[in-house]
């Protein structure tokens, strides 16, 4: 009995009863259209989330005072390990790094006469816009004078500049942090929020005057050290990870006492999350194809019983065991299979409407609308088999006598 | 050789774990050519012995030998395949798929022979039963008399050895009955091997050779002399 054939009995069976078929693919549409969209806006958000930590700087790596812990979490705290002078000697003696900056963050209130914010305050050196891709957009940056001299000169975020001055111009104004008088010299470019990050609210102030004239503390909390290219970054890790054991004197059996990332390391972060989150929402839309299968199942059911009468004058006309087997098999996964195309349209349309009225960004990703559509076809297959087998077992002669 | 060879064929149905004998020995021989009528009263046994005749049952005891063959040991494809190429079935309900031009209901044992081109052989056979004209027509468009021609067409489609007919004329009116028995008869002076289970005498009459059940068993088995100018029964 040839494929055709067979295909055409089945759809002749599925246009027999349009609104029951267009019911019972309901659960399968809807399934298709679930995965295909929750995984848009997964994909969606994980590429907006790579492009923005690309934006923070190429080639960059990371070193935290403190030891990785708690699978890759560095816990960083209290940890007083790192100095400006690690900072000074990995340009100096690691190769291929072209750029080093050392900071340190503390929160501070800072006040511009009646005008005052809680913000954070990020003790630099004059290399941070280089190496981490931020520059001033009016003023001038901290200079190796201001950092020699430990010179009261700040910096501010767009959005400390906007609060502290919304209607005059810094440059030249006094600030006070923690009660010490600052010159403000120069304002950054506008950075956008990293997630929940607010990366223009901030003042930039020389690393030396942070750590004498504010906080009185000698160590620095994160030096990020850009390197020549990609290729390069390997080497480089391991190259300053001696270097630093060699200056915090830490013998052989030493666990290190700070811990170095990559980018990619903290992309890979970022990725993990959302690949979890695109996991747990798929993984909710295939639970409802599951539902649209037992369904199938459930009307498959049914038609075995009403066309008792067919499947046994086809048995009496010479239909062996395997015909009915694949007739009705063909005919469960037609049913599927219609509804995983009417699913796959429906979640296209649905991830464009969601970006148009959430403004989230999506992503239609062709392995998951493959990977929806063989999960539809297998859903058809497996439901279908179990009524297909009841029909192919009946007795001729029962069929025949059924009413 | 003879076609058919039924050897002390029992038949024992289970029913709410009481054993119900169907059959109780039935011993029959059916020659090639022969044009046989199985009468008997209900529960008699003669629906039983025609579904075994048509390898829709399987013996309890005793031997069916189809052509030689000994059918009772053959496996559920075997069986399929002797339905379909050995024997055309005809139903007194007709059995016509429903929503399904006459035509491709002739061509269904095609399907399942694998033939190709089956349309032309499908059209051949409604126009040896007079109803060419009718082919792209539903069952619900025709009359009783003309699904049950359907039916005789979809039976002789595939040159089988043997038509089972079980009571065709059973739903039909006096016409209607009479153009099935000439069709009948004229399938049999065609050579067609015929065995047809009716209640009805006069019907039973076309037949050259009478079988009456009793109570599971054959009470009767002779020759019926033909009688071309009964009444009802134009010969064919």
């Amino acid at each position: 009995m040839n494929l055709a054939v067979t295909v055409r009995i089945a759809w002749r069976a599925i246009v027999a009863n349009p609104l029951r078929s267009l019911l019972t693919m309901l659960g399968v549409i809807i399934g298709v259209g679930a995965v295909v969209a929750m995984v848009a806006i997964g994909q969606g958000a994980r590429q907006a989330i790579t492009e923005q930590v690309e934006s923070l700087g190429s080639n960059l790596l990371t070193v935290f005072a403190g030891t990785q812990q708690f699978g890759g979490i560095a816990t960083t705290g209290q940890v007083r390990t790192l100095t400006l002078e690690d900072a000074e000697a990995i340009q100096e003696e690691v190769p291929n790094v072209t750029g080093v900056s050392a900071e340190l963050q503390r929160p501070a209130q800072v006040v511009f006469r009646e005008q005052n914010v809680y913000t954070q305050v990020s003790a630099v050196t004059p290399q941070f816009p280089a190496v981490r891709n931020f520059h001033p957009a009016a003023g001038s940056f901290i200079s190796d004078a201001d950092m020699r001299r430990r010179a009261k000169v700040a910096v501010l975020g767009q959005t400390v500049a906007g609060e502290l001055f919304p209607d005059t111009d810094p440059l030249g104004q006094q600030i006070k942090i923690r009660g010490v008088t600052f010159t403000v010299i120069g304002v950054m470019e506008p950075k956008g929020a990293t997630g929940f990050f607010d990366r223009d609210d901030v003042v930039f102030v020389p690393l030396t005057t942070a750590q004498r004239r504010l906080f009185g503390i000698d160590y620095v909390r994160t030096i990020y050290v850009q390197v020549t290219s990609p290729d390069a970054m390997p080497d480089a890790q391991t190259g300053l990870g001696d270097l630093l054991r060699q200056r915090h004197r830490l013998g052989p059996t030493r666990d290190d006492d700070f811990s170095v990332r990559s980018q990619a390391d903290v992309l890979q972060a970022f990725t993990g999350v959302s690949r979890t989150m695109t996991l747990l929402l798929g993984g909710i839309a295939a639970v409802s194809l599951i539902v649209g299968g037992i369904g199938i199942m459930n009307i498959m059911l049914v038609s075995v019983t009403e066309r008792t009468r067919e499947i046994g004058i086809r048995k009496a006309v010479g239909a062996r065991m395997r015909d009915i087997l694949v007739q009705f098999l063909i005919e469960s996964v037609a049913l599927s299979v219609s509804g995983g195309i009417v699913g796959i349209l429906l979640g296209v349309v649905g991830s464009r409407l969601i970006t148009r009225l959430a403004g989230w960004a999506t992503l239609i990703s062709p392995q998951a609308v493959l990977l929806a559509f063989s999960f539809a076809v297998a859903v058809g297959v497996f439901f279908g088999l179990y009524p297909a087998q009841r029909a192919a077992r009946l007795d001729p002669i029962e069929a025949l006598r059924h009413e | 050789m003879p076609l058919i060879e039924l050897e002390n064929v029992e038949k024992v149905y289970q029913m709410d774990g009481l054993e119900v004998p169907a059959l109780r020995g039935v011993t029959l021989t059916i020659d090639p050519g022969e044009f046989v009528a199985i009468m008997g009263p209900s529960g008699s046994g003669k629906s039983t012995c025609m579904n075994i005749l048509g390898c829709l049952d399987r013996p309890t005891a005793g031997t069916y030998r189809l052509e030689g063959v000994d059918v009772t040991t053959l496996h559920d494809t075997a069986l399929a395949r002797l339905r379909n190429r050995r024997f055309g079935f005809v139903f007194q309900s007709y059995n016509l798929l429903p929503r399904t031009p006459a035509v491709e209901n002739v061509e269904l044992p095609m399907v399942y022979a694998g033939i190709t081109d089956r349309r032309p052989r499908a059209l051949a056979a409604l126009d040896a039963v007079g109803l060419r004209a009718r082919a792209r027509h539903l069952p619900t468009q025709l009359s009783g008399g003309e699904q049950q021609r359907v039916t005789f067409a979809r039976a002789i489609v595939m040159s089988p050895a043997i038509v089972l007919a079980d009571e065709p004329t059973g739903n039909l009116d006096s016409t209607a009955a009479g153009e099935i028995m000439s069709l009948m008869e004229r399938l049999s002076h065609q050579g067609m091997t015929i065995v047809l289970v009716t209640h009805d005498a006069e019907i039973a009459a076309h037949a050259r050779r009478l079988v009456q059940f009793r109570d599971g068993r054959i009470v009767r088995d002779e020759p019926l002399r033909r009688r071309p100018e009964r009444v009802g029964g134009p010969a064919g």
